[in-house]
């Protein structure tokens, strides 16, 4: 059966995958299976990245989503930080462990310079340190939150970031994580759940998809396209624009060389896009569409 | 700048509706009949033509009331999403939210403005229109919208809305100045171009700074480039707060009419918007 196409509708989010695959961790559900050492793709210098915010600009973006691997791994992530929040709202996607005093108050001052928000998701898979440890790394729970509360110190409000491996929320691990943040000195404590994408180290984990894993036509006309990233998302790596940042590992999810060449439509053939289709857009902030029925 | 109305292509001019130079524009009702009685008395000393962006309904108390006051006084309303699903009897305010915590405070505000609307004033909400297109004195092209030009309950932030977006969206829509509600706090942009961006706030509840009064906004279009003014509103909010008790409405919404700050559906915040609140 042939996979219905995403159509595009316009750059909202640009994606950058600014430290490449290149992580500090090494955690056990990571869909691009970054970590210590993978040298896949190069980090994106502090020059290239202005140039994909010049081509975002001209493309009318709403928001630019710094990830990677870690981006604090990148020497000048602060200051490509100030660079974008001088045009654009930005959100940063990290695991917190390398928030040092200095690096926070560089954010801070940046942020508080700028008319947009800067947006900061700290990973955190567990409220209790054996869960997330177990998931992220011996010693980085510990990291992690003092991360946040760096933030906190520096008047920043950064969203704690987990991955779930249910299906649904439950309101008890969502008081979990807020009991816990509160304990640590976090005023208004901001939780959101993600979910958990069968591709790159979780495949090797989970078992990966089945077949029957896939957004046909029917779900596709039934929902609609509005709430997948790659409807209004793409991209930017040192090795081309991509389609998602849950298919930077995947042959396929590659579009091309340059931004505008991947302004077309997707084909939605791969088991994470039944993941993206039944949880809504990954990361996404705003609210995601609510289509008629 | 691009206020000449003629523009290949846009069909739509002719069916615009040509307004005078001082509009006043105001949305987010949520069935405050108090501010919105305020809003007619003050309004016509301000601006000749007064319009409706959308949502009628919400927390406040009477649905009835609000509904009743627009139609009598003939008020030209957008449709917000509220208005439509109450219209369609849909089982949601398709807000947008995507928080459970924030869907929850929805769906206890939806379900008593759902109960509490006739059905002669449902079947009213499920026909008013999603955009009104209008025509300033110097062929200005004006778009009134409930949440943004493409999707009646896309939130325009000041914060997540970069003026490169924002030229998108207004060439997409072919305006020169749009004018959106939704989110519940007033802000506006001029363009580098000179066209503006407007989101007029919401009378409903106040705009999370600590203050009882709620906006609108006039658009000004008697110079050359158009300004919007915006405009604080003080009502009863005592009796509204005490008419909300006496209906049983949820106490975290009755304290957000005493107080001023925003108590509830507060993670579809952006950080900026957020930390300007206490909660």
């Amino acid at each position: 059966m042939a996979a219905p196409n995403c159509p595009f509708r316009g750059l909202d989010s640009l994606w950058i995958q600014v430290s490449g695959l290149s992580c500090n961790l090494r955690c056990a559900h990571c869909f691009n299976a970054s970590g210590p050492g993978n040298r896949e793709m190069p980090v994106l210098s502090r020059a290239e990245v202005r140039t994909l915010l010049d081509e975002a600009a001209a493309a009318g973006v709403r928001d630019v989503v710094f990830t990677g691997g870690e981006p604090f791994l990148h020497p000048e992530m602060a200051e490509i930080t100030g660079d974008a929040l001088g045009r654009f709202p930005a959100t940063l996607l990290t695991n917190g462990t390398l928030l040092t005093d200095r690096i926070v108050e560089r954010l801070a001052n940046a942020a508080r310079y700028s008319r947009y928000s800067l947006e900061i998701r700290v990973s955190l898979d567990a409220p209790s340190e054996g869960g997330n440890d177990r998931i992220r790394g011996k010693g980085s729970y510990g990291k992690a939150l003092a991360g946040v509360a760096r933030l906190e110190k520096a008047g920043f409000l950064p969203i704690v970031t987990a991955v779930r491996f249910g299906e649904e929320d439950t309101p008890a691990e969502l008081e979990e994580f807020e009991r816990l943040l509160v304990a640590r000195g976090i005023r208004r404590p901001r939780v959101k759940f993600l979910p958990a994408f069968r591709v790159g180290r979780e495949k090797e984990r989970s078992g990966g998809y089945g077949e029957d894993d896939r957004v046909t036509p029917e779900m596709l006309e039934l929902l609609g396209p509005e709430h997948l990233l790659c409807s209004t998302a793409r991209v930017a790596t040192s090795r081309g624009v991509w389609v998602c940042p849950i298919l930077v590992n995947e042959p396929g999810g590659r579009m091309g060389d340059t931004l505008e060449e991947t302004f077309r439509p997707f084909p939605l053939a791969y088991g994470a896009c039944a993941t993206c289709f039944r949880h809504g857009a990954v990361c996404a902030n705003a609210a995601t569409a609510v289509r008629e029925e | 700048m691009g206020m000449d109305a003629r523009h290949p292509g846009d069909g739509s001019v002719s069916k615009q509706r040509e307004v005078s130079a001082l509009v006043a524009l105001f949305g987010g009702v949520y069935n405050n009949y108090l501010a919105l009685s305020a809003l007619l008395g003050d309004a016509p000393s301000r601006a000749s033509e007064i319009f409706c962006l959308g949502d009628v309904g919400a927390f406040g108390p009477h649905p009835d009331q609000s509904v009743e006051i627009l139609r009598e006084a003939r008020v030209p309303i957008v449709q917000g999403n509220y208005d439509r699903s109450v219209g369609m009897r849909r089982g949601d305010c398709a807000c947008g939210y995507t928080d459970p915590r924030d869907n929850h405070f929805a769906a206890l505000s939806y379900a008593y403005t759902f109960r509490n609307t006739s059905e002669r004033n449902k079947d009213f909400l499920a026909t008013l229109p999603e955009e009104i297109r209008l025509r300033g004195p110097r062929g200005e092209r004006v778009l009134l919208c409930h949440g943004s030009p493409r999707r009646q309950n896309e939130f325009l932030w000041e914060s997540l809305s970069p003026d490169p977006f924002l030229s998108r969206l207004l060439d997409e829509a072919r305006c020169d100045v749009l004018a959106v509600t939704h989110t519940g706090i007033p802000w506006k942009r001029r363009l580098p171009d000179g066209r503006i961006v407007v989101n007029v706030g919401a009378i409903g509840r106040p705009a999370n700074d600590g203050q009882t009064h709620v906006w609108y906004a006039v658009l000004d279009m008697t110079a050359k480039t158009p300004e919007a003014i915006f405009v604080p509103l003080r009502y009863d909010h005592e009796r509204l707060a005490s008419e909300m008790r006496a209906e049983g409405i949820a106490e975290p919404f009755v304290r957000t009419i005493e107080t001023g700050w925003w108590t509830t559906c507060l993670e579809i915040l952006p950080a900026k918007e957020r930390a300007r609140g206490v909660h």
